[in-house]
């Protein structure tokens, strides 16, 4: 019998070189497939069958089989075998039969017995044992449970000394896996104290399986990084930084391989965007489930530093109001970021009501206990001297529970404007507030949120005081254009009545009669221009752009500049041949231009000289480049330019802010160069200010060139027909004066007149159908009924019956539904545009009825 | 009893008005389109009474009325201030227009006033603040 020394293996020869490097690729193979199996395995057992069939194909030999010895029943048991045992059957010191896994293995011990049983109850080290030829036994024996294990594998075809050899080879890494199986199998017998410790350990830890997807976050996890267990489960890590990705996969697979804890360095990122810098270990487990995972533990360096804390909560806070236009808008983020730098479990808002009676809650993070009967949602509201909050109202201090006052651990009062307005309240405050670092820190986060409500209230103040200006300055611009409104119509009613008075003296002369009417019609019209302006201005009135010359315009309204230059006032133009036509409504030129003379001329009490241009200019991209929507091309400059006081940097840039004047309280509105803007940029013109104070103001308008021919000014004349008639006309205006005039007209035209004040009235009048009736002309804006329903129902009574619509409403013309195309005449118009409208309308209704 | 008034007004068909009416009433006039040249006229024409407009471009009726008041020439004419509104009446009387009137007037209101305003001296008023 061998005693089992290496002695009598024969030499190694060149030729077997080649099948020593197969024979250690076939080794690795085994022990990489062992490691493998390892983190899938059930158990030892488990193991053990697949080790001993691993080991038999991948190294060629006939069989090989696992033992264990169970001290307690003081018998080798076989943990698994692999390969056809029966082959030896014939071998006396193989006369084992098919081995049973619960069978004894003391057949084969008892062939080999003095030699194996040696073999097997080595324990201080490994030891290789040859008791036959062509089997081989090595012990696996546990460093961690002290278990005595063995492999024994039985050889035909394998050369004996690369058997040897190979199984030496796998033994010391298939004893470590033996043991890891069995430590992680027990350590997993153990998952429901793990559970509690898991949940419960201050440190931060996340599992992860085989595909890198949590499947574990325990609280501490949340409390760093931000994210709930159900925002991370089943999804890969969210808190590695990219940057550290590669290396922290790298570390889980060693963790895995080795089946053996792991540690490295890393940049982790919360849920908030903030880096933190962490140590990381990573542990192999497998659980109840027999499912391998790995756990990472997380441990944040700064959370050890109170202090470094209490900067971070105090630099948290800063960046989220530097951010925010009011705390209301950020106050449950600031409360989550100071509760998790501080590691509070939970954080309450509250703010002093305006009567300074009651607490009101306006945010939580994270709700706590009610046993204290303190509210805990927002909107909730507590006495001004409830407990932690009553003591900093009254002693505007910082304040710890003394276990009496409640639920929550600290109070700490937000002082705004020297009173306390605020406190932040919190539950498992664990910092120290007597440290007097700590009571700075935790006052220094409170001043700043005070600080934020102060300048919150000043803004807010602000604003309306400058609404409240805005509405004042409104408020009297409507009222002094009022007042002017008044006086200039006061001023034309003055002229008409005066001269009615006049026309009634027996001794007034016909020229002087003539000139008095002709005044009368003068100042009609006058107010009607007024009225118009006025609607332009408020924009009711549409406006009408035309390309029109401006050359011509500037002189159309030369008297209207004389009136304006008064005093020692001159005002003159220079215009030179060939201006470019432009597209604009003249009522608004007109407007435009008085606007800006007007106030070149109150910029000059005492006198001066006010000149006004026109000329043809071409603008770069360049020069239009600070006025939205404006392009290149060829423009028609018009400037005013005064004498005066000048503008300084502030009125230049108020200017045309509506309601904005420097004018004494009578003179101005505030509203000429607001016009002046407005009619600028509907025309698509750009407006831009030369001034400075003392040495005069220059505004310079430019507007496109027309692209089309001038077209030629038309005076809205009617074709000059006989307008008289004998028809039967039927008018009908609630206003009596009207009425009045407007039949005595037609009634001098030869017209039969019938006249109701009511759409009601007319009706009557048109429904016997004995009654003659041409021509229905018919006020809109009348009370009860409309003209255009009165329309519609005379239509129905007089199926072909003309209509003329009468208004003074400047916006009827839109908001008629006049599917038949009836005239409207917009009061005030004249006898004459009267009259031929009414004619019209009867010949169009006689020619259709030929046709 | 004719007298000689001067009628300031910017709006000439107004002023027209204003003319005609006192010249019914047998008075004659002088005019005058604005504040400046009306000041100068009062200076060297010496009305007995001036018909002054409230609201005028260039210089205001207020203005014109002080600087009669302040002149040593024509603080003592009297001065009917026209207004088409009647917010400006406190403004006028404190400045030390005889009277205010509120157009549009008649004839007979205007005759009222002139014959009220012309039985009046215009005081100084540097002695009104005394």
């Amino acid at each position: 019998m061998s005693t089992g020394t290496v002695d009598r293996l024969p030499a190694y020869e060149d030729s077997d070189v080649v099948s020593e490097l197969m024979l250690k690729l076939r080794v690795a193979e085994v022990c990489r497939q062992a490691w493998r199996v390892s983190q899938h395995a059930h158990d030892k057992l488990e193991l053990a069958e697949v080790v001993a069939a691993d080991v038999t194909q991948t190294l060629g030999l006939s069989a090989a089989a696992v033992w264990e010895l169970d001290r307690r029943a003081g018998v080798w048991r076989l943990m698994g075998c692999a390969g056809d045992l029966d082959v030896h059957a014939s071998r006396p010191h193989l006369a084992a039969v098919r081995l049973d896994t619960k069978a004894s293995g003391s057949d084969i011990i008892d062939t080999l017995r003095s030699d194996v049983q040696r073999l097997l109850e080595t324990t201080d080290q490994h030891r290789t044992w040859v008791p036959r030829n062509n089997v081989v036994a090595v012990s696996l024996n546990s460093h961690v449970s002290g278990n005595l294990r063995a492999l024994m594998t039985w050889s035909e075809r394998v050369d004996e000394c690369l058997h040897l050899v190979a199984v030496e080879s796998i033994a010391q890494d298939l004893a470590q896996v033996f043991d890891v199986v069995e430590v992680v199998r027990r350590n997993a017998l153990s998952g429901r104290s793990f559970n509690v410790l898991f949940e419960n350990l201050p440190c931060a830890i996340a599992g992860i399986d085989h595909n890198g997807r949590c499947t574990r976050w325990n609280d501490a996890a949340t409390q760093l990084f931000g994210w709930d267990h159900a925002d991370v489960s089943s999804q890969p890590l969210r808190f590695i930084a990219p940057a550290c990705r590669e290396s922290f996969q790298a570390t889980v697979e060693l963790c895995r391989e080795q089946v053996k804890p792991c540690d490295m360095r890393l940049t982790c990122q919360a849920g908030t965007g903030e880096t933190l810098q962490t140590d990381v270990l990573c542990l192999p487990v497998i659980d109840r489930d027999a499912q391998s995972e790995v756990l990472i533990v997380i441990s944040d360096e700064s959370l050890n530093d109170v202090r470094q804390r209490l900067c971070r909560a105090e630099a948290g806070v800063a960046s989220l109001l530097s951010t925010a236009n009011t705390v209301g808008e950020v106050s449950q983020q600031l409360l989550e970021s100071i509760c998790r730098r501080l590691n509070w479990y939970g954080g309450e808002l509250w703010q002093l009501s305006a009567d300074r009676q009651r607490w009101i809650c306006t945010a939580v993070w994270r709700q706590v206990s009610e046993s204290s009967g303190m509210a805990v949602q927002p909107g909730g509201s507590l006495r001004n001297d409830s407990g932690l909050l009553g003591r900093v109202n009254a002693t505007k201090d910082i304040a710890c529970a003394d276990g009496n006052e409640g639920t929550f651990d600290l109070a700490i009062p937000i002082v705004c404007d020297g009173e306390v307005e605020a406190a932040m309240v919190c539950l498992g405050a664990q910092c120290n507030a007597d440290d007097e670092v700590v009571r700075t820190s935790l006052n220094a986060i409170a001043y700043q949120i005070g600080h934020a409500l102060s300048r919150e209230r000043i803004l807010e103040n602000l604003q309306k005081a400058e609404e409240n200006l805005q509405q004042t300055r409104k408020m009297e611009a409507i009222g002094m254009l009022a007042g002017g409104i008044a006086h200039d119509f006061n001023n034309l009613i003055m002229v008409i009545l005066s001269n009615c008075e006049m026309l009634q003296i027996p001794t007034t002369s016909m020229d002087q009669r003539a000139d008095m009417i002709d005044e009368i019609r003068t100042v009609g019209e006058r107010a009607a221009t007024l009225t118009r302006k006025l609607l332009s201005f408020s924009r009711k009135r549409s406006s009408e752009p035309e390309a029109l010359s401006p050359t011509r315009l500037l002189k159309e309204c030369e008297n209207m500049l004389e009136r304006l230059a008064v005093g020692d006032i001159v005002v003159e133009s220079h215009v030179p041949d060939g201006v470019h036509a432009i597209r604009i409504d003249p009522i608004e030129f007109e407007q435009l231009l008085l606007n800006l003379v007007a106030n070149a001329r109150d910029a000059m009490p005492d006198g001066g000289r006010i000149t006004i241009t026109l000329a043809n200019v071409s603008l770069t991209a360049r020069d239009v480049l600070a006025f939205q929507d404006a392009r290149a091309g060829d423009y028609v400059e018009l400037s005013v330019a005064d004498t005066g006081c000048g503008m300084d940097q502030e009125t230049r840039t108020r200017a045309f802010e509506p309601f904005f004047t420097t004018k004494e309280q009578d003179k101005g509105t505030g509203l000429g160069l607001a016009t002046v803007y407005g009619i600028t940029r509907r025309n698509h013109g750009i407006i831009k200010i030369e001034s400075s104070p003392g040495q005069g103001t220059r505004f310079s308008i430019c507007f496109p060139r027309a692209s089309i021919g001038i077209k030629p000014r038309q005076i809205h004349a009617l074709p000059r027909q006989d307008p008289r008639g004998s028809e039967t006309l039927l008018i009908v205006d609630d206003e009596d004066a009207v009425r009045r005039i407007i039949q005595r007209i037609l009634e001098v035209h030869g017209y039969k007149v019938l006249a109701a004040d009511s759409g009601s009235a007319a009706l009557k009048l048109l429904r016997p159908p004995q009654q003659t009736c041409d021509l229905l002309l018919t006020d809109v804006m009348m009370p009860q009924m409309k003209g255009t329903q009165l329309a519609e129902e005379a239509r129905k009574l007089r199926k072909e019956l003309p209509i003329v619509f009468m208004s003074g409403y400047y916006g009827c013309a839109e908001s008629l539904n006049n599917s038949n195309d009836s005239p409207l005449l917009v009061k005030p118009f004249s006898s004459d545009v009267l009259v031929q409208t009414v004619r019209q309308a009867l010949d169009r209704r006689t020619f259709h009825a030929l046709g | 009893m004719s007298r000689r008034i001067l009628v300031i007004d910017d709006d000439a068909m107004l002023q027209n008005c204003v003319v005609r009416y006192l010249e019914i009433s047998g008075h004659s006039t002088i005019t005058a389109e604005d504040g400046i040249n009306g000041e100068r006229l009062a200076q060297s024409e010496r009305p007995d009474l001036i018909l002054l407009d409230m609201r005028m471009p260039g210089r205001s009726g207020l203005s014109t009325l002080a600087a009669l008041r302040a002149s040593q020439a024509t603080c003592t004419i009297p001065v009917i201030m026209l207004s088409g509104c009647d917010d400006d009446f406190d403004a006028a009387r404190r400045a030390g227009a005889a009277q205010v009137l509120l157009k549009p007037f008649s004839r007979h209101k205007l005759e009222d006033a002139v014959a009220k305003a012309i039985g009046t001296t215009g005081v100084p008023c540097m002695q009104l603040r005394s």
